[in-house]
């Protein structure tokens, strides 16, 4: 073996020092002076890399991380639930405005004479424990034949 | 969740609350792996405020990555991966290395061994310094943090015949570099290095 080699071989030497050398390494070593101290050196090595490096005493990272934390981050894992509500509530909302364009008029102003009767009175009727609102106007020229305009 | 709990709890159940937005899980995960991340950056990059700007990074990463977190790969590899990569890009991006001036030699009853010992540091680091960033970030997880060869290949996205190649270059590199401070002698009876003919 050649010194050029066999100091690529040192060099490859990184694991446990002590494993059996490769016979030819192993020879060449014990002929040549230069080699063998160049295998003494990267043994110091591995040993000086395998004290590690000390480190320094470092801050508390918790409390500038939690700080930097934005202050409300959207669940992106739950985003689709939001999409179904709002999905349903459109559809409601359509299939409504189908069935009775009415539902979202605005109707005129009852006048004085043209209520029938009162929210209570309309409420009154329903069953009780119900969650109901009703919107009762009676406001046309058919049931008001007495309104002049 | 209770602070005992916090601190019993594995990694998956913290991770899986600070998914639900748990900033005391959060914290505790924070706690339980920075000194980790740290030793990575600080030995890779060399400088205090830099490792701890990149770690607070990494952990910013895991929160935003938090709600998509599943534990099949352990957490402590999944911060590995993180810092490596933030370090590298930082380093590709930013300033040369500079050297740990940080480490300052404990106090002793010994003063001219410190002082020796502080000037080993300096030059491993000096040496480490001078080392391409693939092959500073070999040696730092090879040789300090006792990873394997695969486990390094994986981290830097390559084989691990080539992080065996890194590794060996980085070491050859290492010794050139730091001449006298492997001899016998120590740094006080300096030689330049090994002067042989190569044969």
């Amino acid at each position: 073996m050649r010194c050029r080699a066999a100091r690529k071989r040192i060099s490859a030497l990184g694991g446990p020092i002590d494993r059996a050398l490769e016979p030819a390494l192993s020879d060449h070593l014990s002929s040549c002076p230069g080699c063998a101290e160049e295998y003494r050196r990267h043994r110091a090595l591995l040993a000086r890399l395998a004290d590690g490096m000390p480190l320094p005493p470092f801050r508390d990272l918790a409390p500038s991380v939690l700080a930097a934390l934005p202050v409300r981050r959207f669940a992106w894992d739950n985003a689709w639930r939001w999409g179904v509500a709002a999905a349903l509530v459109l559809g409601a909302l359509s299939v409504g405005y189908l069935m009775g364009g009415h539902w979202f008029s605005i109707s005129p102003a009852p006048s004085p004479g043209g209520m029938a009767f009162t929210y209570q009175e309309a409420l009154s009727g329903l069953p009780s424990g119900s969650v109901e609102i009703a919107y009762v106007s009676m406001v046309s020229p058919a049931s008001n034949p007495g309104e002049t305009r | 969740m209770a602070p005992d709990e916090l601190a019993d709890s594995d990694d998956a159940l913290l991770m899986a609350d600070t998914g639900r937005g748990g900033r005391e899980a959060f914290a505790a995960l924070i706690r339980r792996h920075q000194h980790a991340v740290l030793a990575i950056a600080y030995r890779f990059l060399g400088d205090r405020s830099e490792a701890e700007d990149v770690a607070q990074e990494v952990f910013l990463r895991l929160w935003g990555a938090a709600p998509r977190y599943r534990p099949d790969k352990p957490l402590p590899a999944f911060l590995r991966t993180l810092t490596v990569h933030l370090c590298l890009d930082r380093r590709r991006k930013a300033r040369p290395l500079v050297l740990m001036d940080d480490l300052e030699p404990a106090g002793s009853q010994n003063p001219e061994a410190e002082l020796d010992a502080a000037e080993r540091r300096r030059a491993l680091s000096s040496a480490l310094s001078r080392l391409p960033s693939a092959q500073r970030m070999a040696v730092v997880l090879f040789h300090m943090e006792g990873l394997s060869v695969r486990e390094v290949a994986d981290l830097l996205e390559t084989s691990p015949k080539a992080a065996e190649s890194l590794l060996s270059r980085a070491r050859f590199a290492l010794r050139e570099g730091l001449g006298a401070i492997l001899s016998p002698q120590g740094p006080s009876e300096r030689t330049e290095g090994f002067s042989d003919p190569v044969r």
